[in-house]
């Protein structure tokens, strides 16, 4: 059977074009976030939280709404995306988000400017965790055009009072200095804040923070002690807080995520799954970049729709469906009656040292959507090994993250347990 | 060769900014090409590989947030000065963390979802969709979902996509089919795999190769009884380990698939072998090997006196034995005929026994035994005249010795007599014929002698003994071990010496002879399976002879002798000491050397499985015979490839 390759087709992709659909999801948070940005006063600040599944949609919803408003408010407010993946602390994100600060502001205002100091400056003491206070003020000074913001409070000032940095200080009394400091985490906190104030005073400038995947946030905690859980939802809640800064707030979570959020962010929006009809638009929408011969062939082969069809049933989630779309037709292996067989073979690359396991964890879920961890457990040979592999690799998703006594399966080797007509029965 | 085979023009990768961990035993190659990777992936411009002894120096003063960072940190440094270190770098658009200390638990899961996943997919349309450049050596049929499913670390595919591709182009004669990609992954999978084994230190190899081996089925251990090598399987990146429990990873499991075990062999060291893994060999190795292990017994002979029925101390002896048989007479009787048999016998000795052609014939009594040893004279010469020996091939018999039968009809003793004189002349001719046909013509006559000598075992079983080579010298090889076992006189006695000679024999038809088939074969499969003592003194013999003692004492170390012990090693299914040993040649040496350790080497691997290689070294072979006009090396050669050819797709 021939394979047809897309070469254009990236399933992970979160490009804004490339969303189907989500009209409404999408209206409810342009509306919450214009209505933010239109309010007289930003405080307190804006909070939005989108939930939903593993892969159901919810980062490229997000963006295709901020890019929306960047084009509507670009003049007057900063989009500031951090994808906590990688990330696994609060100084990680405020690093990450004064680099994206500092990128926007790029164009907006030349380098000397007392603002793009103060993100600069930020940016230094981000960098700091204990640091001599003649360190901190030799490396801080460069950036002492930010006195210039004025006012009565601003990041420089904060720094003064709080941490003893005074920028004003002689190049002889900085040699003098002794002692050193700790940057912690809630004091960058506090500094962010300011900083965001300071952007807000000055430059008139509203900023949205946007924190994608925060649950990814050390997300392998879930398989190490409680005390470690523990340490990643003070880091979590920590961030959480930062919705009572003067910013917009936009959160994308999993749905077992989400006992983590504080009543203070109540705008919140569960994704729901999407039909098959969706499933197949998305496809049809994303082969559009692919050769024409190629999109002919998907087009009109009986046998390939069929697949198509019958994997846009089996999908929860429109990630799942992509990627297992892209394996079948790039295999060629659409002329299979039954598509979760031929998925198998993904299942091999994918997951090479975990192969011979997941399927019979899979088995568990035939008939119910959630497992509880004594027989996930049962399952892995009670084997504290494979069931934190599991865990680490994502095949085995908790019900709650803070407290995982139930889990699902990954949707994406749903294919393990749905049930499937026949191609062309 | 080497071989650049992807470009990875398509490759699209989504990876956040941040830190990522890398593996601790990633090597600083694949590290660099890791790099290439994600900028090829990401098309970031810039990267950057930062030492952590200038770390400080640079900290603050680099904007690094659209670079890809290598951070390699001395394993002695801890976790938390790391966290601290990164943040002094401030953001980076991706970062890469590389802890010199060895674990327990490799974080590579980032790499398995992020990077290979979308690696896999660029590879395959590279490959597939027909503009590759070795399109036309058929790269479309590389399996290489066979490869994605042994390792989650994406440089690791691609490093044995390479070497799958590099062995194959190399070995492109031995064919570009499925199946001969199939051999190709074989051995990229086993070269992998040795080199992460081989990072163990020796101590702990023996071990951890029997873990890994041993969980081919069984991909998690209690971790408790095999500690020091589940932990150095886990050091190199091979397993996971936890508590008490190691998992063991998709590329260590192969270590115990047939094909693997038998390139892991050429791979690692004598000493990562263990008693048991050594037995595990001797189930996925053929236990006969009369190719590699005939092929040294004989001293250095060169290639084009392979073939030969030897002029050695028990043909020798033979002929005494048979000379005295005949002049164990009486010589006191009184008896005119025993007088001119006297004469003749004498004079017969001394023909023998000098090869005195130079007799001169009128000193020849005109007597019926001078007659007859004046024919005997005669057909000795025109055994030498080409013509007169081509004139009787195409009759289909040697007329010559017709000529003596006739001179001895009514003289007693004329049956034996007349088979000496035939296999007196048929050793001779034996040495200079390679032709099936003029060899089954030997033959011929020589069963005919064997029928007129039933009463002298003697000479019978010195005609059985020719009658052997003359069968082995036409790859009768059941026939000519029927001869050369079933003695019933005197050379009984020699059996294990004849066989041990006649083991040499062997070699005459490498790609048709299989000692499975053969008695000896049987004989050596009972003594190896149930150590019957009825083989002990035969295997003993055999193993002693191999074992190269007398030949060190004469010929001191030397390639041979490395050829000889190995052959020792092969033939006691000592499987790491013999490609120990065959390691050690060096196949640049001079003729005949060189073309011997080749030839060796070329069927071990056979052997081994490794038809590729095997099929290579039989070509090289093949140019070294055409250099050196070997003819019987060349046929060796030919022989070789046309077997490799029957078992590839060419």
């Amino acid at each position: 059977v021939e394979r047809l390759f897309l070469t254009n087709l990236n399933p992970a992709s979160v490009d804004p074009e490339e969303i189907v659909d989500r009209d409404t999801d999408a209206q409810w948070l342009h509306e919450g976030v214009t209505a933010w940005l239109a309010a007289k006063d930003p405080r307190p600040g804006g909070a939005f939280c989108i939930l939903g599944d593993k892969g159901i949609g919810k980062s490229i919803l997000t963006r295709r709404v901020i890019a929306e408003l960047r084009e509507i408010h670009a003049a007057t407010t900063l989009f500031v995306i951090v994808d906590c993946r990688p990330l696994r602390s609060q100084r990680d994100v405020f690093q990450r988000a004064a680099s994206q600060l500092l990128e926007d502001l790029h164009g907006r205002r030349d380098d000397a400017d007392p603002l793009v100091a103060a993100v600069r400056a930020f940016a230094a003491l981000a960098r700091f965790d204990g640091v001599t206070l003649k360190h901190a003020h030799q490396h801080l000074t460069q950036f002492k055009v930010g006195l210039d913001l004025g006012g009565s409070t601003s990041l420089f000032k904060w720094l003064d009072t709080t941490l003893g940095i005074s920028l004003t200080r002689s190049k002889q009394h900085i040699d003098s200095l002794e002692g050193s400091i700790t940057i912690n985490a809630t004091l960058l906190h506090d500094a962010f804040v300011q900083l965001v104030d300071d952007i807000l005073r000055h430059a008139k400038l509203r900023v949205v923070l946007y924190l994608d995947n925060l649950e990814e946030l050390r997300h392998e905690a879930i398989a190490r002690p409680a005390s470690v859980r523990e340490e990643v939802r003070a880091e979590v809640e920590a961030l959480l807080d930062l919705s009572e800064a003067p910013l917009g707030l936009i959160i994308n979570m999993r749905t077992y995520y989400s006992s983590v959020l504080t009543r203070r962010i109540s705008k919140r929006l569960a994704l729901g799954p999407l039909t098959s009809a969706e499933h197949l638009g998305i496809l049809s929408r994303r082969l559009q970049r692919e050769r024409r011969e190629v999109q002919k062939r998907v087009n009109e082969d009986p046998g390939i729709q069929a697949a198509l069809a019958q994997l846009a049933g089996m999908a929860r989630t429109p990630l799942a469906f992509l990627a297992w779309a892209e394996f079948v037709l790039e295999e060629g292996l659409y002329a299979n009656a039954n598509m979760g067989e031929a998925l198998h073979g993904r299942l091999r690359n994918h997951y090479p040292d975990l192969v011979a396991v997941i399927p019979r964890i899979a088995a568990l879920f035939a008939d119910k959507p959630t497992v509880d961890f004594e027989t996930v457990r049962e399952a892995c040979g009670q084997s504290e090994l494979v069931l934190r592999k599991l865990l680490d690799q994502q095949v085995l998703l908790p019900d709650n993250y803070w407290d995982p006594s139930e889990f699902h399966l990954d949707p994406e080797l749903g294919f393990l347990v749905a049930r499937t007509e026949s191609v062309g029965g | 060769m080497r071989a650049w085979p992807t470009r990875l023009s398509g490759l699209k990768l989504t990876l956040p900014s941040g830190w990522y961990t890398l593996p601790w035993y990633m090597p600083a190659d694949e590290v660099h090409r890791f790099l290439d990777l994600l900028r090829m992936g990401l098309e970031i411009d810039y990267a950057v590989e930062l030492e952590w002894a200038g770390l400080d120096e640079l900290a603050g003063r680099a904007s690094l947030d659209k670079s890809v960072v290598v951070l390699r940190i001395p394993g002695e440094v801890d976790p938390q000065t790391i966290v601290s270190a990164q943040a002094k770098l401030g953001g980076v658009r991706i970062g890469l963390v590389l802890h010199e200390r060895a674990g327990d638990w490799a974080y590579v899961d980032w790499q398995q979802h992020l990077i290979k996943a979308p690696l896999l997919s660029a590879l395959n349309r590279e490959l597939h969709l027909g503009e590759h450049p070795f399109a036309g050596l058929g790269i479309d049929a590389l399996p290489l979902d066979e490869l994605a499913k042994l390792t989650p670390e994406p440089v690791e595919l691609l490093e044995l996509l390479d070497s799958v591709i590099d062995h194959r182009l190399t070995h492109a004669t031995q064919g570009l089919a499925r199946e001969d990609w199939k051999r190709s992954i074989d051995v990229a999978v086993a070269d992998r795999l040795a080199t992460r084994l081989s990072i163990i230190p020796l101590a702990d190899q023996a071990a951890a190769l029997d873990l890994a081996i041993d969980t081919r089925e069984q991909p998690l251990w209690p971790a408790i009884d095999r500690r020091d090598a589940s932990r150095a399987l886990a050091h190199v990146g091979l397993a996971w380990r936890e508590g008490n429990e190691v998992l063991i990873g998709a590329l260590a499991r192969q270590a115990g698939e047939p094909a693997i075990l038998r390139r892991l062999l050429t791979q690692l060291p004598e000493r990562a072998w263990s008693k048991w893994s050594r037995s595990l060999l001797l189930d996925v190795l053929p236990r006969h090997l009369p190719l590699p292990r005939a092929a040294p017994i004989a001293p250095e002979p060169r290639y084009a006196d392979w073939p030969v029925v030897e002029r050695d101390e028990v043909i020798e002896e033979v002929r005494r034995h048979i000379s005295n048989h005949f002049f164990d007479i009486d010589e006191d009787e009184d008896d005119h005929d025993h007088d001119e048999f006297f004469e003749f016998m004498f004079r017969f000795r001394e023909f023998v026994n000098k090869r005195a052609l130079q007799l001169k014939l009128w000193d020849l009594p005109d007597t019926p035994w001078g007659m007859a040893l004046d024919a005997i004279v005669a057909t000795f010469a025109e055994l030498h005249d080409d013509a007169l020996l081509e004139f009787d091939y195409e009759r289909g018999q040697l007329y010559r010795f017709n000529a003596v039968d006739q001179a001895l009809v009514g003289l007693p003793g004329q049956a034996e007599v007349g088979a000496l004189v035939r296999w007196m002349g048929i050793t001779e001719l034996v040495r200079h014929t390679f032709d099936h046909r003029r060899l089954g013509i030997l033959a011929g006559e020589i069963e005919r002698s064997i029928d007129l000598v039933n009463e002298n075992t003697v000479l019978r079983d010195a005609l059985r003994v020719t009658l052997g080579d003359l069968w082995a010298l036409r790859q009768h090889h059941e026939k000519a071990l029927d001869c050369w076992t079933n003695l019933a006189g005197w050379l009984d006695r020699q059996r294990g010496v004849i066989l041990r000679r006649k083991l040499a024999i062997l070699r005459i038809d490498p790609a048709r002879t299989s000692l499975d088939e053969m008695r000896t074969g049987t004989v050596m499969v009972e003594y190896h399976r149930t150590g019957d003592t009825r083989y002990e003194d035969e295997i003993s013999q055999v193993v002693a002879l191999l074992s190269g003692k007398s030949i060190l004492s004469h010929t001191g170390a030397s390639p041979t002798l490395t050829i000889c012990r190995a052959a020792v090693a092969l033939e006691r299914q000592d499987w790491p000491l013999a490609i120990h040993l065959l390691d050690t040649l060096d196949e640049s040496t001079t003729p005949p050397e060189a073309a011997r350790a080749r030839l060796i080497w070329a069927w071990t691997r056979v052997a081994l499985g490794d038809i590729d290689l095997a099929g290579t070294t039989f070509e090289e072979i093949a140019q070294l015979a055409a250099r050196w006009g070997d003819e019987l090396l060349a046929q060796f050669a030919a022989d070789g490839i046309a077997w490799v050819a029957s078992r590839t797709s060419t």
